[in-house]
């Protein structure tokens, strides 16, 4: 899976250049940023999700995999979700275990 | 208002592609009344479960209907075989408790 990669400030932001997360994609888009993290140093990723307009159950559960395999040392957010994305999100409570930033902005102006 | 579809699925780029024929079909109506995002949601997981765990028959057809009456029934048929009434019996869900 394509992934954009950008070393700001306070953190790596990761932009994902797919439309879809689904089953068909879950495993390369894990495997596309356990690459990316493991040749770039990161305290802190921001997931850019602007491009995604539909994420499935997989898909949740590969987000949800790579925040359990980074740990609470290296927190992942996310920005720019579509209405659809940030509805799975809140539909499935995962809103409270992630921060969630309106865009990449305001995602790189906090933490 | 009704439509039925019928799909060969075999592997989870064929569920992208028939709910893509699905939520493509879907007259803007539908979406103005109904939260379709949902529906895709709902959907996709169903197809996904019936590659993944239903045994369909290779090659049998995988029915997706849906009708809009006062509400919107999506009902899918698939040719797997009957899920073994032991494993219901011993299935347990998670306590809500320990959720997020």
């Amino acid at each position: 899976m394509d992934l954009s990669l950008s070393t700001e400030t306070n953190g790596l932001s990761v932009t994902v250049n797919a439309a879809r997360i689904d089953a068909q994609a879950a495993l390369k888009f894990k495997d596309a940023i356990h690459d990316a993290l493991t040749s770039h140093d990161a305290s802190r990723i921001i997931l850019n999700l602007a491009q995604v307009n539909f994420i499935d159950p997989s898909g949740l559960g590969a987000i949800v995999s790579i925040k359990k395999h980074l740990g609470s040392n290296h927190p992942i957010d996310l920005c720019a979700l579509n209405p659809a994305v940030d509805k799975v999100f809140r539909l499935t409570r995962m809103d409270s275990i992630f921060s969630i930033h309106p865009d990449l902005d305001s995602a790189l102006r906090v933490g | 208002m009704a439509k039925s579809y019928q799909f060969s699925l075999a592997t989870p780029l064929d569920v992208r592609q028939s709910l893509d024929r699905v939520m493509t079909d879907a007259p803007a109506d539908l979406w103005r009344r109904y939260d379709l995002d949902i529906c895709e949601l709902v959907l996709a997981e169903a197809l996904n479960n019936i590659v993944e765990h239903g045994h369909n028959p290779h090659g049998a057809p995988v029915c997706v209907t849906w009708r809009d009456r006062d509400r919107l029934q999506i009902s899918i048929t698939d040719q797997g075989y009957p899920c073994p009434q032991s494993v219901i019996d011993s299935a347990s869900l998670p306590n809500p408790e320990d959720m997020p």
